[in-house]
């Protein structure tokens, strides 16, 4: 009886329902400490943790040893927090089979991605990318993870979202954190119900101990750029020579823009050294102290933390303050409270790229003449941007208060919690930085999560061969997203920068000259917008095992979504699993296998919709704006109602999306754990998904939302790691693996249709069912007409092969004509490549003499595949000039060499079948890499402090980025964006140098 | 013990508490049909819906511009070409199908059957709200429908002049998006002709609440101010449509009737009671009508759609000053996109005194910038159409205070007639018709306006000519160019090179492959295959 009550009482601390809580009711001699020497003793017995090589790791790994685990993977949080990493997206990297976590900036606090086991939809906007990104639990309450994408609706351009952008999962302190566990399968993550359609990763942080302890820890780190060759104005020339020898007309030639004319014109001939002022070595702190204590029934830890990470390019970085406290009281011996508070503040520093700062702006000027390579020129337009401001600021505070009560068998568990993070950008920038017009924008935006949960928990057992367990709870969540948003141009003064959000709009008819902190309000445009989604789930749970052989555990989950449509409110989830240990069944004699298991799950959960629009059926809006105008919200001053013939036509009848998955896993180990091996099946079949398919267009849409689209993602995870030598032994090594194998299907798209083009153009992607949805669709480029003789002919009538029409001439790229048709379009194209790595994963190796321990991380993709359109925008600058759009736009990093021009054919760039287009395999490359991504040392001082208070006391130096491996000829393959571009903007991931200290007292 | 159990009961409470409610969230960003077509601010909102979206399908990619003054086939076209942009340049050499995004889009129509689509969404369920809102009177109800029918017709005749045969959807069909066949012209243009007829007894001259105008929204009724601060569609407006509509189909008679209408009638006496009398504006006037907006001579627009500047409807995009400003009268741009060539200037505008645009003989220079400006440069500047939305309130000229371009976005009005292209479209049909005196008296109107003298045949040539001629000046840069010149050579019949291509199609766009391949039905212009 009291072992169960233990049990049950490790199941809670586990969900991050407290931990100290209830030790009293199991025995007044066992206390917490007690209770976490179990934990730990459990830790070390079981070895399960295949990344835990330290063996000291207090990471609570399994408590229960009765509790189906299929499918998790735990992460030893010592070792990340080693390595100067900002965001929960870049320690996850590599190190957990079947995460992919995505950097494509090294600028510390940008938006990253992480996709579990593959993406469950195609990611081809910005919007997309939030669809496939997992649920992050903190202490078990699911947080917001990523601001709203409903903001991109008002967007022109959506490079950015607007407002601070800022990488919300930024905000944990990895010394905060004890342990991070990847929930891939629904075995362990259907409990989170529809959350965990794309998977779970949980983080429980350090708990709060009667124990007095302080710890502190710190590092400081030192970032340096690699060398890069410039160019200036004499390079661009002589890049363009070939080009205008070749092809250019007389007045081609008269129109050379005017930056290139004169070649002692020393603005842009002069010497390229604007690196000086851009790339810069960097300083990194970190810092956090914490502190634990109380009495027996009433104890907590209180931490505070500091950071500064630094991009080496462009002055851009972020800063972290972090606060957080955690009390657990247990005023009788069965009630007790745990109240956990967290708030953190995130300040970032941007970068000054000029399309992000015209896009944010929506105003292009001449983009005629790029920024001079030289320092002088570069240095003045920094001088501007100092009377500039970009106060990029996000708060987030979580809060839960948990109250546990026992009566006998029963355990009643409440929750309370709310997650809120709010985000503020306030800009500024003078007249003198855009064309005499200066502009003034405010944003204030939040998320808001509010949980309340509720569960009921009993346990059952005969002879201590038949165990039940059985729970049922319900909670809800309800969830509020809503940004203000306001900007203004041309003001009346430079030194006037008021906010013009708290500014009260006069009555405009009667003063139309008034205006709002100098400026008119003609010139002055504001934005609300505001959406909720709710969810309402009831849960039972019912879990029987045979003594430790036979685990069998059942689900039943019923979710009501606020977004969806009052017919189908409601998604009935069941999941079923089951464990095998064969070596406690069959083998328990054999001692060279201390450990095997089989377990499978299978299952399904729902998938919220992100977007409110699809609960209401056929509906009006405010969408009467169009290409290059999406804001515009009225007509003669007046607020339209009308049909979202932009967004797409939303009908009856939407049902839920969901995922089904299967997972059969294996876990072994060998010669006492010495050699350990997990080894994960899974299929994973997203259902019924919503995709905007063109339709309608005679009644006005754009396109129609169908449901649908269906998704299967299936794969292999492999973690192997080993003790090399034996545990007597003063040397140690051991060598971990991880590795994912994942393919994604397209199953079925809506309406039975077979494929589908997203996007037009260059930009157009290629869905086919029965192909994967990370493909290019892509135009075979098999070299050049040299003369116009070359191009063929067809023998019927006679027309030349052409491209849309167009009869291709000499300098035109000789594409492959698929279909026979002589004519080059849409249908001659291919899908080709993957976006995504087919496999991915990392290779640790973790040395350790005496009190010396290395770690060497190898982080890998392979069969992935990048478009290099920083290249392709090189060779096409005869359209890039003329065009004077955002695509034009040159950055202070176009006079940086990034790959080799000398591969590609030299095309007639004035042709009109645009040769340099992006959407043709000439610019498609292999994107495969193996990187070493960090090397550290740590050296363990406790032997000199044995008789002191010190418990702790560790020093380490580490290098990260070390060097990558790549047949990608542009800059590192890792700065690509989520739809496998290399656009050429992402700031490089620095070579960073730390030197920490890790302290217990 | 029992504190523990009323604690229990207490909790499970709360798990029954939370019921269903929380899920039925109603959206603050969209309107459900439920909650729809239920107030007469939901039929306000829905007129606004059909003009805002007309006015997105004019001014999406500039088409209004693009198809009416850069259209060009072998030479015969628009006046402006352009200067860099080579898809710009694919529209006045008739590649209408080279592979760039805006060719694609300008042959898309989904735009034009957005607006249809609202309005044939409104004339359904707008007569619901009858029932609903004591306060939308029948009356209401009858102008509402006036002006949304009148905006259908329009929008297919506009589409009827680019793609020739389209789809005629006169109903909602919404949840049942049935695929319709292309309907022929003619009998598209006979559907517009009988719905501008049937409108015009609906709507009044002039929105004054005039007791004697029974088409008006009533005093105290919700729309109200909502009309009278906007004045869309009066009678002038639907028979100044439906004179381009006969025009177009060289249904001349019928042309000059409705015409005349508008010119006999610029100043009845409910409109001059509100200063609201139409005018032919002189050049400075016209600059300042371009705003659009109460009080800036916006109701001498006989029809057209408008950018409310303060109310932040300015654009970056969508205007025509997008494509002919730059520098020196905006800063953003080196260079224009699009602009009319010296040489055509000169045989344009050949005239001594014309106050758009001469030389002036003895300084040789320009006379002014009110066509044209920075007239020495390769490219000049056509500065007609010259609304920045600093200006505030708008200049005659471009000199003023305010005016120093620092800020280029624009908010002119997309015009589609105003007098003077009603007194032009007269003199036409008269000159076809025979009338030759009248003919001549109107043109010599529209001619004295701006400078000109008499018509003189030797040396303005025949009277077709000189009409078509001065409609070439005067309306330049306003969308009428291409579908003139079709008029013009359809009465000539002069041209073969051109006169087949009006029979063999090639006049209109292509339809685009993505609306092609959504509907089975349709059929591509011949002249694209």
């Amino acid at each position: 009886m009291r072992f169960f009550t233990f049990l049950c009482m490790c199941l809670f601390a586990l969900s991050g329902l407290g931990f100290g809580m209830g030790s009293k009711n199991i025995s007044s001699e066992i206390s917490i400490h007690n209770l976490n020497s179990t934990l730990i003793k459990d830790t070390v017995i079981k070895g399960k943790s295949i990344l835990d090589s330290s063996k000291k790791s207090s990471a609570p790994k399994k408590a229960n040893p009765k509790i189906i685990d299929a499918g998790s993977t735990f992460l030893d949080p010592s070792k990340i927090s080693k390595l100067p990493v900002v965001s929960l997206q870049q320690f996850l990297k590599g190190q957990v089979s079947g995460v992919y976590g995505t950097e494509p900036s090294g600028e510390p606090g940008t938006v990253q991605n992480l996709f579990i086991r593959g993406i469950s939809m195609p990611v081809f906007s910005a919007k997309d990318q939030f669809q496939s990104q997992p649920t992050i639990v903190v202490d078990g309450i699911p947080v917001i993870s990523y601001d709203h994408p409903f903001a991109y609706d008002i967007q022109q351009y959506d490079f950015n979202r607007i407002g601070p952008a800022t990488n919300i999962l930024a905000n944990i302190d990895p010394e905060n954190i004890a342990s991070i566990e990847v929930l891939k399968d629904l075995s362990e993550s259907g409990k989170y119900g529809p959350r965990a359609a794309n998977g779970i990763i949980s983080i429980t942080t350090k708990r709060a101990s009667y124990l007095k302890k302080i710890s502190f820890n710190t590092y400081i780190g030192l970032a340096t750029p690699d060398a890069v060759t410039t160019l200036n104005g004499a390079d661009e020339n002589a890049f363009r020579k070939p080009f205008y020898t070749k092809y250019a007309t007389f007045d081609q030639i008269q129109n050379i823009p005017a930056y290139l004319r004169d070649s002692s014109y020393t603005v842009y001939y002069g010497p390229s050294n604007w690196t000086d002022l851009y790339y810069k070595n960097t300083l990194q702190y970190g810092l956090n102290i914490s502190i634990t204590g109380g009495v027996d029934n009433a104890n907590f830890r209180a931490a505070v933390g500091s950071l500064r990470d630094n991009s080496v390019a462009d002055a851009s970085g972020l800063s972290r303050y972090n606060a957080s406290f955690m009390l657990n009281m247990k005023p009788t011996k069965w009630l007790s409270f745990t109240a956990t508070m967290s708030a953190s503040q995130l300040w970032r520093d941007r970068n000054k790229y000029f399309r992000d700062r015209f896009a944010e702006v929506r105003y292009l000027p001449d983009l005629t003449n790029p920024i001079s390579p030289n320092k002088d020129y570069y240095a003045q337009f920094l001088r501007e941007y100092d009377k500039a401001f970009d106060n990029n600021k996000t708060n987030i505070v979580d809060a839960s208060f948990v109250t546990k009560m026992t009566f006998g068998k029963f355990n009643f568990i409440s929750t309370f919690s709310t997650d809120y993070s709010g985000g503020y950008r306030d800009i500024f920038y003078p007249r003198t930085l855009l064309e005499t017009n200066n502009y003034v924008s405010n944003y204030f935006g939040y998320n808001q999560r509010v949980i309340m949960d509720n569960k009921v928990a009993y346990n059952l057992s005969w002879h201590n061969t038949h165990f039940i367990d059985l729970e049922g709870g319900q909670s809800v969540q309800l969830d509020r997203y809503r940004y203000d948003y306001s900007y203004a141009y041309n003001g009346s003064s430079d030194y006037i920068k008021l906010n013009i959000q708290d500014t009260p709009k006069p009555n405009i008819f009667a003063t139309p000259t008034a205006n709002s902190g100098g400026y008119l309000f003609t010139n002055t445009f504001r934005f609300i917008d505001q959406t909720q989604n709710n969810l309402l789930s009831y849960y039972a749970r019912a879990g029987y095992h045979y003594k430790d052989k036979y685990k069998l555990s059942l689900l039943l989950r019923g979710d009501g979504s606020s977004n969806q449509q009052p017919t189908s409110r409601w998604f009935l989830s069941p999941i079923l699993s089951g464990e095998w240990n064969i070596k406690n069944d069959l083998l328990p004699a054999r001692s060279a296998i201390s450990e095997l298991a089989l377990k499978t799950s299978i299952g399904r959960v729902g998938r919220v919709q992100q977007d409110d629009r699809y609960a209401a059926g056929p509906q009006y809006t405010v969408d009467i704006g169009f290409t290059g105008q999406p804001r515009i919200g009225s007509y003669q001053g007046l607020a339209p109602l009308n049909r979202p013939y932009n967004l797409g036509w939303v009908g009856y009848n939407i049902p839920w999306a969901y995922t089904e998955q299967e997972n059969v896993g294996l876990d072994m180990g060998l010669w006492h754990n010495r050699l350990r091996a997990s080894v994960d099946l899974y299929s994973r079949t997203d259902k019924n998904e919503i995709i905007n398919v063109p339709a309608n267009a005679d009644y006005g849409y754009a396109y129609a939302a169908m449901p649908g689209m269906s998704v299967n993602n299936s794969g292999i995870d492999v973690e192997l790691s080993a003790d090399i030598l034996p545990a007597k032994s003063k040397f140690q090594w051991t060598p971990s693996i991880s590795f994912n194998f994942n393919r994604n299907v397209l199953k079925a798209l809506p309406g039975g249709i077979n494929q589908l083009v997203v996007g037009t153009g260059v930009n157009s992607r290629l869905l086919q069912v029965g192909k994967s949805i990370d493909q290019y669709w892509l135009l075979q480029n098999q070299g050049i007409y040299n003369r116009d003789s070359e191009v063929p002919v067809n023998p019927n009538g006679g027309a030349k092969l052409s491209f849309h029409g167009i009869p291709l001439k000499a300098g035109d790229p000789k594409w492959n004509d698929l279909n026979g048709d002589y004519n080059i379009d849409d249908n001659d194209k291919v899908l080709q490549g993957h976006s995504l790595p087919v496999v991915s994963g990392g290779i640790n190796n973790d040395f350790r003499y005496k009190s010396w321990s290395l770690g060497v991380n190898l982080y890998y993709n392979l069969g992935r595949n990048i478009i290099n359109q920083a290249m392709a925008n090189r060779f096409d600058f005869i359209n890039q000039q003329s065009a004077n759009d955002i695509n034009s736009v040159k950055e202070i990093t176009f006079w940086q060499k990034m790959g080799d021009y000398s591969k590609y054919p030299v095309y007639n760039p004035w042709s009109d079948v645009i040769p340099y287009r992006t959407d043709q395999d000439l610019f498609l490359e292999n994107g495969s890499f193996i990187k070493l991504r960090s090397v550290s040392l740590s050296y363990d001082m406790m032997g000199l402090f044995k008789k002191s208070k010190i418990t702790k006391f560790l020093i380490y130096t580490s290098v990260t980025n070390v060097f990558t491996l790549t047949p990608y000829t542009g800059r590192d393959p890792e700065l690509v964006d989520y739809k496998g571009y290399d656009t050429g903007y992402g700031q490089p991931i620095p070579r960073t140098y730390t030197l920490g200290i890790k302290m217990d007292l | 013990m029992k504190i523990r159990i009323i604690l229990i009961v207490i909790a499970l409470f709360m798990i029954s508490t939370s019921c269903n409610k929380v899920l039925d969230v109603q959206s603050t960003r969209l309107v459900n049909e439920d909650n729809m077509w239920l107030k007469a601010a939901d039929a306000q909102a829905g007129v606004i819906g059909v003009f805002g979206l007309s006015r997105a399908a004019l001014n999406d990619n500039d088409r209004h511009w693009i198809y009416g003054d850069l259209r060009t086939i072998q030479g015969r076209g628009g006046d402006f070409r352009s200067v860099t942009r080579l898809d710009l340049k694919a529209v006045s050499s008739n590649q209408l199908k080279a592979t760039y995004p805006l060719l694609d889009a300008l042959s898309n129509w989904t735009k034009f059957y957005a607006a249809i689509n609202a309005a044939n969404i409104f004339l359904e369920r707008a007569p619901n709200i009858l029932k609903t809102d004591p306060t939308y009177l029948p009356s209401d109800l009858k102008l509402d429908i006036a002006n949304v029918r009148a905006i259908r017709a329009f929008i297919y005749f506009y589409m009827v002049r680019i793609w020739g045969d389209v789809p005629l959807i006169i109903t909602s069909h919404d949840g049942q998006f049935d695929h319709k066949p292309r309907e022929t012209q003619k009998n598209v243009l006979t559907f517009v002709e009988s719905e501008l007829l049937a409108v015009i007894p609906d709507v009044p001259v002039v929105y004054n609440s005039d007791p004697l105008q029974p088409e008006q929204p009533r005093k105290g009724a919700t729309f109200f101010t909502f009309y009278i601060d906007w004045q869309p569609i009066k009678k002038h407006a639907a028979y100044a449509i439906l004179a381009h509509v006969y025009a177009w189909e060289g249904k001349y008679a019928d042309a000059a009737i409705c015409a005349k209408w508008v010119l006999d009638n610029m100043q009845l006496g409910a409109m001059t009671a509100i200063k609201q009398g139409m005018n032919f504006l002189n050049i400075d006037q016209m600059r300042q009508m371009f705003r659009g907006e109460s009080g800036n001579n916006q109701y001498n627009i006989v029809f057209g759609f408008s950018h409310n500047l303060v109310n932040g409807e300015s654009t970056t995009t969508g205007a025509l000053e997008e494509l002919t400003l730059a520098a020196p009268y905006i800063t953003n741009k080196a260079l224009p996109a699009i602009y009319v060539p010296k040489d055509s200037i000169l045989s344009v505008f050949k005239e001594a005194n014309d106050v758009r645009f001469s030389i002036d003989p003895i300084l040789n220079q320009p006379s002014s910038d009110r066509y044209f400006g920075a007239f020495d440069r390769t490219f000049p500047i056509f500065t007609k159409v010259f609304i920045i939305t600093n200006h505030d309130p708008p200049l005659n000229t471009l000199n003023g205070v305010g005016s120093n371009g620092s800020i280029a976005a624009f908010g002119s009005a997309t015009v589609f007639t105003r007098p003077d292209d009603m007194e032009l479209l007269l003199a036409e049909a008269d000159a076809v018709l025979g009338n030759t005196a009248d003919a001549i008296t109107l043109l010599n109107a529209a001619r004295a306006n701006r400078g000109l003298l008499a018509y003189d045949a030797t040396k303005n040539g025949t009277l077709i000519d000189a009409i078509f001629d001065e409609r070439r000046r005067e309306l330049m840069g306003e969308g009428h160019r291409w579908y003139d010149l079709i008029r013009y050579k359809k009465i000539k019949n002069n041209d073969p090179v051109f006169n087949t291509m009006i029979q063999n199609g090639a006049i209109y766009w292509p339809i685009a492959q993505s609306v092609l391949s959504e509907n089975p039905l349709l059929v591509q212009n011949p002249y694209w295959n």
